[in-house]
């Protein structure tokens, strides 16, 4: 009788800590720290697929200090190098090596054509833009994991609502599987499927890759692809004033 | 300094960490010239092939402190096939043994050394274009850099040399530069900078009356303010001109302010604005044109001689000396839509752009010099020049200098038809008579390095003579024509083409 009481209170001594349930903002503060960390320079391949299969494939340097800055730089293809784009706050500027100039865009711009916004390559910052819920699954899908449904919370932002996954158990390990972004009339836009996951040095693992399918014109779809990436403990805040674009 | 710097990047580009592209491309153009120019067309090309060979190159060395940037272009021009208005009105008639053959040029758009010896301080010296006005189609203050194409703001590229120190800070920054002028160049590049030497040029050995030399140093000089304040761009800037350009003026100053703010996440709203005393805009003598016109027309060629003789220019500028205050303003908004489309409205405003009167005696004058050059008494290019698309900076499509106060440009762009083609549209209006000229274009990416673009430019005629063609009475008082041999004008009426095609293929590398 002795020895079954002992085993079970060893067995409960030895038994895992129950989970602490995960908070919608904790899927999202995980999200921004391995797809945005704070101060990072990173190459990227985004290749757009169209509808009669072939591919136009554009690589980019981006360069990320703090919440709301940061830096697109075109290396191919030939015909688009050395256009650059700049995030400051809500505010885009696109720089065109021919014009010498800067001039402001809109955010919600396709990105070089593809389905990515410039809002998704240059304003990833889901923390501040979105407040979350969290969610059984993302509709639509029998996805498992930890999902959350995140509200824009302004219109200057790429999609009025995200339904944004993480693999199941606990947050700090947890990574991105799939998103699926919204307009605000509920129709759904684009979704994303993030794999290839990967140590990228200095601690950082997450996925190199997103599919990001065109759910309004099916056919379509665009890949983003990280080349490398770089957490840095600074970068010269000079690299992101309009003055630097071009050189 | 740019042979240095050429040949400095030019050894340095093999290392790793420099970077170079470019591009090659081939533009063939027809032109149909117009029997309703005033001026000669004798030197308009009906065809015109232009290879363009053009690398950028860049090289970052000292952690990104120090970056050496050059961006030329090589061009080779063929030109043929020339044609002008008989004598005293009919039709087009072909000008002989007027050829031209290939031009050969080399220009360096930029050549530039930036150096950052600390942070938020940055030294260019070289040649650069520097640009810190908003205004798209026209930039009213940009007093340094060759002029733009309207309807195409991104081909020209060409800059000045140039010392500018830059203090950029976040949500603010300083400019401040020296622009030696360029007295003289060869090939693109600057041989005579700032001031005159003692060996008088060339051409004006034998012809001493043509020695351009002045004891005066010639520059300009700018400093500018920038923030970022209520959402908006702010840049104000002074800038002083000593004989700089076409002004002959010294310590001749211009204040100029540019704003620039996004509405609504889709409009841009921008201002642009210079103002200064006097003004360096060309107009005719009315003595000289008053002998002028008051001749019969077989004594034109006498009546400008006289005048000549008594020292006295048919065009002059009449304004560089009074005190009015004269701004010049580009302001317009640009919107971008779902659709990726963009639409581009600019109303610039010129107050010392010709009035009605002015703008009358400058045709009359266009009317007798074309005539005597018809009959080959004057060069063709006198007085006015002919237009050329190949003067300072690189070769546009469109050669185009305001005259009147008022104009409109109004340019719509679709990128990403069928993914591959971009179609854009342009039309610059002068609002004084509604005189105009539209632009098309379509562009097809075929690939990721290949382009190839069909251009189309037609001048449209103003209402007046719109009116006054389909017959109707009193059409010289709607708006402001000028009346030129009981034919109605508006500005762009007398341009020198009546239509323009140009294929233009470019392969990126």
């Amino acid at each position: 009788m002795f020895y079954p009481i002992v085993t079970a209170l060893a067995l409960l001594a030895t038994a895992p800590a129950a989970a602490e349930p995960v908070s919608a903002a904790a899927v999202v503060t995980r999200y921004d720290a391995l797809m945005s960390p704070a101060a990072f320079e990173a190459t990227m391949v985004m290749i757009a697929r169209r509808e009669d299969g072939s591919e136009r494939s554009y690589t980019l340097k981006s360069l990320k200090l703090g919440t709301d800055k940061l830096r697109a730089t075109f290396t191919a293809p030939a015909n688009a190098k050395g256009q650059e784009m700049l995030r400051l706050g809500d505010t885009l500027y696109s720089y065109l090596p021919n014009l010498k100039r800067a001039v402001r865009v809109a955010s919600r711009d396709s990105f070089m054509g593809g389905d990515f916004n410039n809002g998704d390559v240059l304003r990833v910052n889901y923390t501040a833009d979105y407040t979350p819920t969290l969610v059984p699954s993302a509709e639509g899908t029998s996805a498992e994991g930890t999902c959350a449904s995140l509200e824009a919370k302004g219109p200057q932002v790429a999609y009025d609502r995200i339904e944004l996954c993480l693999t199941p158990g606990p947050i700090d390990k947890a990574q991105p599987t799939s998103a699926r972004y919204y307009a605000k009339s509920g129709k759904l836009l684009r979704s994303a499927i993030f794999s290839d996951v990967k140590d990228f040095g200095g601690g950082l693992v997450r996925p190199g890759t997103i599919v990001m399918k065109n759910e309004v014109q099916l056919q379509r779809q665009s890949t983003m692809r990280w080349e490398a990436f770089e957490v840095k403990a600074e970068i010269s805040s000079q690299r992101f004033v309009v003055e630097d674009l071009g050189r | 300094m740019l042979g240095l710097v050429s040949i400095t990047l030019g050894v340095a580009l093999a290392a790793d960490g420099a970077e170079i592209n470019g591009y090659l491309s081939e533009r063939l153009q027809g032109t149909l010239p117009s029997a309703a120019s005033l001026m000669s067309t004798a030197d308009v090309p009906m065809l015109q092939a232009l290879t363009e060979a053009s690398a950028l190159g860049r090289l970052r060395l000292l952690d990104d402190r120090l970056t050496i940037l050059v961006d030329a272009s090589a061009f080779i021009t063929w030109q043929g096939g020339y044609a002008d208005r008989e004598a005293n009105g009919g039709d087009l008639v072909s000008v002989d043994d007027h050829d031209v053959p290939a031009d050969p040029r080399l220009v360096f758009s930029e050549a530039y050394i930036r150096l950052q010896p600390i942070e938020h301080l940055d030294i260019t010296i070289g040649k650069r274009r520097v640009v810190w006005g908003t205004g798209m189609a026209f930039n009213p203050s940009d007093l340094l850099n060759p002029a733009r194409d309207p309807t195409d703001a991104s081909l020209q590229r060409a800059g000045v040399p140039l010392v500018m120190v830059e203090a950029p800070f976040e949500g603010f920054g300083l400019s401040a530069l020296f622009a030696p002028g360029v007295l003289e160049e060869s090939a693109g590049i600057p041989s005579t900078l700032f001031a005159w030497p003692d060996v008088p040029p060339r051409e004006s050995i034998a012809s001493p009356s043509s020695d351009p030399r002045d004891e005066i140093l010639h520059y300009a000089a700018a400093i500018k303010g920038s923030a970022f304040v209520a959402d908006t761009d702010v840049n104000v800037w002074a800038t002083m001109l000593n004989g700089y350009g076409a002004d002959p003026r010294e310590a001749s100053p211009r204040f100029s302010l540019s704003l620039s703010r996004v509405f609504f996440d889709i409009h841009e709203l921008h201002f642009e604005g210079m103002v200064q005393a006097g003004s360096d805009r060309l107009s005719a003598d009315p003595e000289c044109l008053s002998d002028i016109d008051g001749a019969d027309s077989d004594d034109h060629a006498a009546a400008l001689g006289r005048c000549l003789f008594a020292g006295r220019a048919p065009l002059r500028r009449a304004s560089l000396d009074d005190d009015d205050l004269r701004p010049r303003w580009i302001m317009g908004t640009r919107s971008m839509f779902a659709d990726e489309s963009m639409l581009s409205v600019e109303w610039l405003y010129q107050a010392d752009g010709l009035t009605q009167d002015e703008l009358q005696d400058v045709f009359t004058l266009q009317g007798v010099v074309g005539d005597l050059s018809r009959t080959g008494t004057v060069p063709a290019s006198a007085l006015f020049g002919a237009e050329s698309t190949t003067g300072q900076g690189a070769p546009t499509r469109l050669a185009v200098t305001p005259l009147r106060r008022h104009h409109a440009v109004v340019s719509w762009q679709r990128p990403h038809i069928l993914d591959d083609f971009t179609v854009t549209a342009t039309a610059l209006l002068a609002l004084e008579d509604l005189s105009g000229i539209v632009s098309g274009n379509v562009t097809w990416q075929t690939t990721e390095w290949l382009s190839l673009s069909l251009w189309g430019f037609l001048p449209t005629p103003s209402l007046p003579r719109a009116l006054d063609a389909a017959g109707m009475d009193g059409a010289e008082n709607v708006l402001w024509p000028v009346v030129i041999d009981d034919d109605l004008y508006g500005e762009f009426d007398t341009a020198p083409f009546a239509g323009r095609l140009m294929f233009e293929a470019r392969a990126w590398f």
